[in-house]
């Protein structure tokens, strides 16, 4: 299943989570989602839960952490 | 098609479920708005996805009861997946008990069911299905002789104390290749399921009779907005199931789409305005139940007698030798995956360990202490070649040795540098497993989301967590003695 985070394409296992997307787009970023730090939203702002269900096609964005 | 090939004895089947679907939720009191008379208003308040999460549902049941007071025209609605996820209501007898007791109490007026109302087994649903005193609604599914569940109705009428009709319909998600929800295929046996957007469709009929039609579905947001341009009779869809908090309504087309987050801390409120019947104005928005103070007594007591739950200090198992470092606690886990999942092999990651010692008496709670994070388990097919790439990965990012395995042991062997030469798989025969085979392999989602490894295709959820398979394994016969031995090593080698 495609998904993309941050408009990069991510293939996620059928049947993932969006955290799960954020850990293959990147860990440090699920990280700082799962500590709080930044929240990840749908393509209309919506605030998303890690453990949302993902379709085909969803996107996703996240605040990327500092480098 | 199989939509097609089965239409006719769906028709037939809706036709029963229309008789059954006189549902009469209706308060159906003296009118105390005479339609016509004046502009009508209709309060509806909706959750979804509440997991087994019960601390918000006092100051839940407050606020709807405060507006019941006030008007006598209130629905409380719930999108799905009201299971999984608290051990209190996973390990209640019966389970998910806990549930049935707050929905009736608060009067929940309807449901849809969700993917993992699935996940106790049909006969729990059925129990639970047979107790409400609400409607359990879904649309897209075909209960055969088989299976274990009533028939649910597709859809129900409601009549307010206004006058105002209201039809309310319920769909469930399909995993596009499998036609199935998410969900453990062992939970869904002697079902059939249908498009959500076509059986939708169907029921398009609703809106000639009725001043108001709803659709409560569990497809998440995504497929929602697919439905309300499919169905654009739709003046509401209520959803669930991508946990989206919407703090403002979607509306796409004519139709307002709708979602409360999850795990119970949003309710959703919805204020509609008729005049002579006619929809004339809608508002939409989240209440954050952090933020709202007030409890219904009766209903925090009953959510303080549930997190009394003496069933979580129940012995699942009494260990006479314990079991004690990620070795042989990985070794429990592994087995539990590929026995519980009737899989090839299983891999853990040690990280994913929460405890380092299980010994003596075995309680639930301390099963969920090895496994907080709900961790489901990814299945992937892989070849040799495949779990070689796993190993090297975790060897080569994390530490050697960190994997844990069931249904086959692994030598690395190394250089005098320390680098990593090769991989060596012995299967349960210790004879070396075939390269062009393919085994079906189960891991976390932890590892199958960050590890990067070769795998035939993108892997599947088994909508099975690692507590529930642990949970499972212990209960059977288990021999302790081998998840002492070592399943994989390291052969350093000369130059």
């Amino acid at each position: 299943m495609k998904v993309t985070v941050n408009d990069v394409v991510i293939v996620v296992h059928r049947g993932a989570t969006v955290l799960d997307a954020l850990r293959r787009y990147s860990p440090q970023a699920a990280e700082r989602v799962l500590t709080g730090a930044c929240r990840v939203e749908d393509d209309h702002g919506y605030l998303v839960a890690t453990d949302g269900a993902l379709s085909e096609g969803d996107r996703l964005t996240v605040e990327d952490p500092p480098t | 098609m199989r939509w097609a090939a089965t239409s006719g004895l769906r028709w037939r089947l809706v036709r029963v479920a229309v008789a059954i679907c006189l549902v009469v939720l209706a308060t159906a009191c003296a009118d105390t708005h005479p339609p016509g008379s004046e502009k009508t208003r209709l309060v509806i308040f909706h959750v979804n996805d509440l997991h087994g999460e019960i601390g918000y549902l006092p100051r839940m049941a407050a606020l709807i009861e405060a507006e019941r007071r006030v008007n006598p025209d209130v629905l409380f609605l719930s999108a799905g997946d009201n299971f999984i996820g608290n051990p209190y209501v996973d390990q209640s007898d019966p389970r998910g008990e806990p549930m049935l007791q707050l929905f009736n109490q608060m009067g929940l007026d309807l449901m849809t069911l969700g993917n993992h109302d699935f996940d106790y087994g049909q006969e729990a649903l059925r129990r639970f299905v047979s107790r409400a005193r609400f409607p359990v609604l879904c649309a897209n599914v075909l209960v055969l002789p088989e299976g274990i569940i009533s028939q649910p109705p597709p859809f129900a009428q409601l009549r307010t104390r206004g006058g105002l009709r209201i039809a309310v319909l319920g769909l469930i998600q399909i995993d596009g290749t499998r036609r199935l929800p998410d969900c453990h295929p062992d939970h869904l046996q002697g079902l059939v399921f249908y498009d959500d957007i076509q059986t939708g469709c169907h029921y398009g009929f609703l809106d000639g009779n009725n001043d108001l039609f709803i659709a409560l579905t569990h497809l998440g947001l995504g497929r929602d907005k697919v439905l309300a341009q499919a169905m654009t009779e739709l003046d509401l869809i209520v959803g669930g199931h991508s946990h989206t908090a919407m703090d403002r309504p979607l509306e796409v087309g004519g139709t307002l789409i709708v979602q409360a987050g999850s795990h119970g801390r949003y309710l959703g409120r919805i204020d509609l305005e008729f005049d002579e019947q006619r929809l004339v104005s809608r508002r939409a928005r989240l209440l954050d139940l952090q933020e709202a103070g007030r409890e219904d007594p009766a209903v925090a007591a009953t959510v303080a007698r549930i997190m009394d739950n003496p069933k979580l200090k129940e012995t699942v198992t009494r260990m006479e030798v314990p079991l004690e470092g990620k070795v042989e606690l990985g070794n429990l886990a592994t087995d539990a995956i590929r026995v519980g999942l009737r899989l090839d092999m299983a891999f853990y990651n040690a990280g994913g360990l929460r405890v380092n010692r299980l010994a003596g008496e075995v309680t639930l709670a301390d099963l969920y202490a090895l496994h907080p994070f709900g961790n489901e388990i990814v299945v992937f097919e892989m070849t040799p070649s495949d779990i070689r790439s796993l190993i090297r990965y975790d060897v080569e990012h994390v530490a050697p040795l960190d994997l844990q395995v069931s249904g086959l042991s692994y030598t690395l062997v190394t250089a005098p540098d320390g680098g990593l030469r090769d991989v060596l798989l012995l299967g349960m025969n210790d004879a070396p497993l075939p390269e062009g085979r393919v085994f079906k392999v189960g891991m976390n989602n932890y590892m199958a989301s960050v590890y990067r490894f070769d795998r035939r295709g993108p892997g599947r959820s088994s909508h099975r967590r690692m507590v529930d398979l642990m949970i499972d394994h212990l209960r059977g016969d288990v021999n302790v003695l081998p998840l002492k031995a070592r399943r994989s090593r390291i052969r350093r080698e000369g130059v």
